[in-house]
């Protein structure tokens, strides 16, 4: 463990310098990670388990071992949702654990998107298991239902709630995505020229723009206002699995899935929004499961469901 | 068949009209009677058991027969079936979306190799020439993507697997349930080998609709 954390440090400094990337082991896979405490530290989740680091040292502050249900992060820092048997999700601090919330909701649900500030609640569902068509489910932090929907067919590949939470949008495996108006329910649109499955979603911190990417490698921007594609950034030598806006919105992370196999290295590429440009690409050993800025973006992280994280430092 | 269910139908209700079938329509009522016939109708055919749609379908396919162009690596296989729903009526109106990795287990998603949007004639049969699709390590055992959209019918999202796959190590009664990848011993079928002039195997797919 001391090992560990000298290398952790060496490597810190190492980063401090702009050299190298920081890569943290874990002893679980990791599928997503989420920035803590104000970019001191990183949690990962996966295999139904939570880890959390020191992002300076790589050492582990927390560890959480649920008997139980899958775990989600919040988009709040300190927050990670946990699945429960009955359909229920409990939300929980991080790091501690201690119970914050209970969201009830019937079995048989999806992994859960929630907006920015937690209040609201999407997850997938099927009327019954391998059923064609899916539909989606949104509920206040209550657990009251304030719409369900038909969303496609063949699974949710993606889903998040717009910055201000009014608007919902999921896309499915049929390559269809839908934008519903929270309040209301009602279907504001149907995306329905994707040619593909769109495998990450992300809208920038202001809301003005959502950003799709998916099995042809291409990262298709759309405004929000209109709901119309606007841009298309184009170059990311595989198909894009992971992505995120940075803080100020002016960059854009996104992790590769190779064509060939999960574990085929790919490449995460940072991106200029404005121009369109790569500024930088990283190697990756295999398909990126989550890509995020730290809060003051000066910080990719990537996890790749294995049992590393790397932690990259870009400049400005 | 279509001309007997029919006449069945019309039958009972006439029955039932006339009051010949009284005694069950007091315990019930004629509605019911005929909702009960009709869902045991409904269930004549079991409809095809459904798969995961995948994260490669792509929208858009060309509607062509010949998926193999001349040349192409993979050994060449014959996809033969008809589409049905489970009263035994051909739906010659459906559109079947087939599509399936190449010979080394890769998906085309820059364009549409082996990808097809079939559109049917009236006898509600189809034909795919193409070839045996690759294994790939994320999901190990052969097969064939279908999504098949008719009006009146729900959609139908399901794969064709090969009996003939090393993947179920010569008995896939035992074996195609292994690591929870097929969901039904019926979707893997039975390959024929034919070895006169271009070698090639050929399995038979029939797709049975459920009625909305």
């Amino acid at each position: 463990m001391r090992g560990g954390v000298l290398a952790g440090l060496m490597a810190a400094a190492a980063m401090a310098q702009g050299a190298m990337e920081f890569v943290i082991t874990s002893d679980v896979n990791v599928a997503a990670i989420a920035f803590q405490e104000d970019g001191k530290s990183i949690a990962g989740r996966g295999e139904g388990r939570l880890r959390l680091w020191d992002t300076t040292t790589g050492a582990v502050k927390w560890k959480f071992d649920p008997t139980d249900g899958n775990l989600s992060f919040l988009p709040q820092p300190g927050r990670v949702a946990r699945g429960r048997s009955d359909g229920s999700l409990e939300i929980l601090a991080i790091p501690g654990g201690s119970v914050i919330g209970k969201v009830s909701a019937s079995a048989a649900e999806g992994r859960p998107a929630f907006s920015r500030d937690g209040t609201l609640i999407a997850r997938p569902y099927r009327v019954m298991p391998r059923a064609s068509e899916t539909f989606v489910r949104v509920r206040d932090a209550t657990g009251r239902e304030k719409f369900a929907a038909p969303a496609g067919l063949g699974g949710v590949s993606v889903m998040d709630f717009s910055p201000d939470g009014k608007f919902l949008v999921a896309g499915a495996n049929d390559t269809d995505l839908r934008v519903w108006n929270v309040q209301s329910g009602e279907l504001v649109r149907v995306i329905d020229e994707m040619l593909v499955t769109m495998f990450a979603i992300a809208f920038s911190p202001d809301g003005k723009s959502l950003a799709l990417a998916g099995a042809d490698r291409i990262v298709y921007l759309y405004d929000t206002a209109s709901w119309k594609l606007s841009r298309k950034l184009a170059g990311q030598p595989e198909m894009i699995s992971a992505m995120e806006f940075s803080p100020d919105g002016r960059r854009l992370v996104t992790g590769g899935f190779s064509e060939l196999t999960v574990n085929h290295p790919v490449k995460v590429v940072l991106w200029d929004v404005a121009s369109g440009k790569m500024l930088r690409t990283f190697g990756a050993p295999r398909q990126v499961s989550s890509a995020v800025f730290s809060p003051d973006g000066k910080i990719v992280a990537a996890a790749y469901g294995a049992k590393t994280i790397t932690l990259f430092p870009i400049a400005d | 068949m279509t001309q007997k269910s029919l006449r069945r139908r019309e039958w009972l209700e006439l029955c039932i009209g006339k009051g010949l079938l009284v005694g069950a329509a007091a315990a019930t009522s004629n509605t019911k009677l005929l909702a009960l016939w009709q869902a045991g109708q409904s269930q004549a055919h079991k409809p095809t058991p459904t798969e995961v749609l995948g994260p490669f379908y792509k929208k858009g396919a060309p509607n062509v027969a010949a998926l193999r162009q001349p040349g192409e690596a993979g050994f060449p296989l014959r996809v033969v079936g008809k589409v049905y729903n489970t009263r035994g009526e051909k739906v010659p109106e459906a559109r079947v979306d087939i599509w399936h990795a190449d010979h080394a287990g890769l998906y085309d998603l820059q364009g549409y190799r082996f990808r097809s949007k079939l559109l049917l004639p009236e006898s509600a049969e189809y034909t795919a020439e193409t070839i045996m699709p690759g294994h790939y390590p994320d999901r190990p055992a052969q097969h064939i993507h279908y999504l098949i959209a008719a009006p009146g019918h729900k959609t139908l999202i399901t794969q064709a697997y090969f009996a003939t796959d090393p993947y179920f190590e010569g008995d896939p009664d035992k074996n195609y349930g292994k690591r929870g990848i097929v969901s039904h011993r019926d979707l893997v079928r039975p390959v024929k080998l034919f070895e006169q002039g271009t070698p090639r195997a050929e399995i038979t797919f029939d797709l049975c609709l459920e009625r909305l």
